[in-house]
C-alpha cells in the first residue's frame, strides 16, 4: 500500500495518460469518420450527376422522337387534308375518265365520230348524205354523248371510293403509312424509356465505417471513461476531505456547491470551479 | 493503434452490387440501340421491297465481311503490353469501366464503301455481336457473325425524289387489269356483235333496215356497248384497287412480324412471300351475263305489219282501193319511216 498523497498522484497520472490515449484515439475517430462522409457524400454527389445526366439524355431522346412522330402526324395530315384529297379525287377522276372512255385503245371520243363503226350488218352507210346515214350520225352521237356523260359521272363516283387510285384506297394508305412512321417512333421511345429505367435503378455507392474508426471509437470511449474513473478515484481516495469542500461525483459529473444559493446564482456571485 | 492504414478509409459495402448493376444498365443500353437499329434496317428492307429504291443506288459490297476479320492491332488495347489477358474474342477488358469493351471502340472499324464500315459492338449482354455502320457512325444493322451481316441488303446514294426501281413491279398492276378486261371484253365484244345481229333481223323482218327508227335504235345498241365497256374497264380497276390494298396488307403484316420479332430477316422473308403471293392473286373472273338489253325495235313495227291488211296484196280482193295496192317497198329494208 502507499501512502495516499503517492495513491492520488499515480491516479492523476493514469487518468492523464488514459485522457491522452483517449484524445488521440477519439481524433482518429473523428478522422475516419470524415472520410466515411466525404467518401459517401462524394458517391451521393457522382450518383445525382449520374442521374441528372441519364434523366437529361433520355429527354433529349424523348423529344427527338416525340419531334419525328410529330413530324410524321404532320406529313400524313397534310396529306388528307381536304384540299389535297380534292386535288388527288380530280387526278383519279381525270384518270378513270380517260381509262373508261379509252377501253382496249379503242378510243369512244374516236369511234363515236364514225356511225358507220356502230352500223348493224346490212345497214347502207355508204351514203354521206343519205337520211338513213344523216339520221344515224345523229343517233350515234346522241348515244356517244349521254354516255361520256355517264361514263364521266361514273369517274367521278369512283374516283372518290374503290378505284385503283380512289380516296378509299389512299387516303387509308397515306394513314397507314404515317401511322408506321409513328409506331417506329413509338417503339423506340419505349425502348428508350426502358432502358432509362434501367438505368436509373443503379444504386449509389454506400459506404461503411472502416474497421479502424470503429475500434478508434470504441478505445476512446473505454480510455476516456477509463480516465474519468481514475480521475474520481484519485479525489475520493487521497483527498478524502474534499476539495471543493463538499465532495463530489466521480465520472465527470458535478453538481452545485451546497453553499451557494439562488441568490448568488442570481448576483452572479458564484464561486470558482477550479 | 487502430485507424492506421488502411483500416480507417471507408469501404463501399455495395461496390459488386453497383458494378453489376451499371454493367448490366450499360448492357440495356447498348441492347437497345441494337434493337433500334435493327427495326429501322427492317423497316427500310420492307419499303425498299415493296416500294423499290432510288434507280442510282447502290448495294453495298459486303463480300469482304466473308473473309476473315483482319488481326486487329492489339497494341492499342490498354494494358494489354502488361496483360495480353485483357482481350477475350472481339472484346477487351477496360479497367477504367470495370467492363468488357469491343476491340473495335480502340482499334476502329474495318472501312467499307460509301463511307460505311464494320466491326464488333460493345456487350449487350449476349453473344458478341457485329455490327455495319453508316457513314456518321451509327449502327445500321447487326449480327452474330460477320459472314450473317454480308447478307444485309444495304443501298445507299442515289436521288430519294427521283425515279425509284425494284419493289412492285410497274407492270403488275397493269398487267393485273388488262387480264381482267381482256377476260370479259371479248364476251362484251361477242353480245355486241350478237345484238347487232339480232337487231338487223327485227330491223329487216320489220322492213326499217335502214330508217330512222334503226338509226335510233343503232344508237341505243352503241350506248350500250360503250357502257358496258366503261363498266368493265371500271369492274378492273376496282379489282386492282383491291389488289393493292391487299398487297399494303401484306406490308402491314410484314412490319407487324418485324415488331413481333425485331428480326429484320424474318420480316423481309416475310415480305417477299407476301409480294409472291399477292402476283398469284387471281381476279374474281366469272362468266359475264347478259350485257345487252334487248332491242325491241322493229319488232312492234313487223307485228303492226303482219297484223294490217292492207300491208298484203290480195290478188281476189275487188274493191277499188287504191290502198290495196301492196307497197312495193315493205320487206326490202329500203322504207325510211320518217
Amino acid at each position: 500500500m502507499c501512502d495516499p498523497v503517492t495513491g492520488s498522484l499515480m491516479s492523476l497520472g493514469g487518468s492523464l495518460v488514459s485522457g491522452v490515449g483517449g484524445m488521440m484515439a477519439a481524433g482518429q475517430a473523428q478522422k475516419g469518420m470524415q472520410a466515411f462522409q466525404d467518401a459517401q457524400n462524394q458517391a451521393n454527389a457522382e450518383w445525382v450527376a449520374y442521374q441528372n445526366q441519364i434523366r437529361r439524355d433520355a429527354t433529349i431522346q424523348e423529344q427527338q422522337f416525340r419531334e419525328k412522330a410529330d413530324l410524321a402526324r404532320n406529313t400524313t395530315l397534310q396529306q388528307i387534308a381536304p384540299a389535297n384529297q380534292k386535288l388527288q379525287q380530280q387526278d383519279e377522276q381525270d384518270r378513270l375518265n380517260t381509262v373508261y372512255q379509252n377501253p382496249q385503245g379503242k378510243n369512244l371520243t374516236t369511234t363515236g365520230q364514225i356511225p358507220a363503226n356502230y352500223a348493224v350488218p346490212g345497214q347502207d352507210t355508204s351514203g354521206k348524205d343519205t337520211p338513213f346515214t344523216q339520221a344515224l350520225g345523229t343517233a350515234v352521237s346522241a348515244a356517244s354523248n349521254m354516255a361520256r356523260q355517264r361514263i364521266a359521272a361514273l369517274a367521278t363516283t369512283n374516283s372518290y371510293g374503290g378505284s385503283f387510285g380512289g380516296l378509299g384506297h389512299v387516303v387509308p394508305q397515306e394513314l397507314q403509312q404515317g401511322g408506321n412512321a409513328i409506331n417506329l417512333q413509338n417503339a423506340e421511345r419505349a425502348g428508350n424509356l426502358a432502358t432509362y429505367q434501367r438505368e436509373a435503378a443503379v444504386q449509389p455507392l454506400n459506404y461503411a465505417m472502416g474497421p479502424g474508426v470503429e475500434s478508434d471509437m470504441s478505445m476512446a470511449k473505454t480510455l476516456g471513461g477509463l480516465a474519468g474513473s481514475l480521475f474520481s478515484k484519485g479525489i475520493t481516495g487521497g483527498m478524502s476531505s474534499g476539495m471543493f469542500g463538499g465532495g463530489g461525483a466521480g465520472g465527470g459529473n458535478v453538481s452545485v456547491p451546497n453553499s451557494v444559493s439562488s441568490s448568488d446564482w442570481m448576483s452572479g456571485g458564484l464561486p470558482a470551479w477550479s | 493503434m487502430g485507424g492506421k492504414g488502411g483500416k480507417t478509409m471507408p469501404i463501399p459495402e455495395n461496390q459488386d452490387i453497383v458494378l453489376m448493376q451499371q454493367q448490366a444498365a450499360a448492357q440495356a443500353k447498348e441492347a437497345n440501340i441494337e434493337r433500334d437499329a435493327r427495326l429501322q434496317y427492317g423497316m427500310s428492307q420492307i419499303n425498299d421491297i415493296f416500294g423499290g429504291h432510288p434507280v442510282d443506288a447502290q448495294m453495298l459490297d459486303l463480300s469482304s465481311l466473308n473473309a476473315p476479320p483482319p488481326t486487329p492491332d492489339l497494341s492499342q488495347v490498354p494494358g494489354y503490353s502488361t496483360n495480353p489477358g485483357v482481350v477475350a474474342g472481339n472484346s477487351y477488358w477496360d479497367q477504367n469501366t470495370n467492363s468488357w469493351q469491343p476491340l473495335s471502340s480502340v482499334t476502329g472499324h474495318t472501312p467499307l464503301a460509301g463511307g460505311y464500315s464494320w466491326g464488333s459492338l460493345p456487350d449487350s449482354g449476349g453473344n458478341p455481336q457485329w455490327g455495319i455502320f453508316d457513314p456518321g457512325g451509327s449502327i445500321v444493322t447487326t449480327a452474330d457473325q460477320p459472314s450473317q451481316l454480308a447478307n444485309a441488303q444495304i443501298w445507299y446514294g442515289g436521288d430519294p425524289n427521283g425515279p425509284m426501281t425494284g419493289g412492285v413491279p410497274d407492270n403488275f398492276y397493269s398487267d393485273y387489269t388488262k387480264s381482267i378486261t381482256d377476260y370479259y371484253m371479248p364476251q362484251e365484244q361477242q353480245q355486241y356483235a350478237d345484238a347487232k345481229s339480232s337487231l338487223a333481223y327485227n330491223l329487216a323482218r320489220a322492213g326499217t333496215l335502214n330508217s330512222s327508227i334503226a338509226a335510233t335504235d343503232v344508237g341505243k345498241l352503241a350506248n350500250q356497248d360503250m357502257m358496258n365497256q366503261a363498266q368493265i374497264a371500271s369492274q378492273a380497276d376496282i379489282q386492282t384497287g383491291s389488289l393493292r390494298d391487299q398487297v399494303s396488307a401484306a406490308q402491314q403484316a410484314a412490319i407487324n412480324q418485324l415488331y413481333s420479332t425485331e428480326d429484320p430477316t424474318v420480316a423481309a422473308n416475310t415480305a417477299l412471300n407476301s409480294i409472291q403471293n399477292a402476283q398469284l392473286q387471281v381476279p374474281a373472273l366469272n362468266p359475264a351475263g347478259a350485257m345487252f338489253a334487248p332491242i325491241t325495235a322493229g319488232v312492234g313495227n313487223a307485228i303492226s305489219g303482219f297484223m294490217n291488211p292492207y300491208a298484203y296484196v290480195n290478188p281476189t280482193a275487188s274493191g277499188t282501193s287504191q290502198v290495196a295496192t301492196a307497197n312495193p317497198n315493205y320487206g326490202t329494208g329500203n322504207t325510211t319511216a320518217v
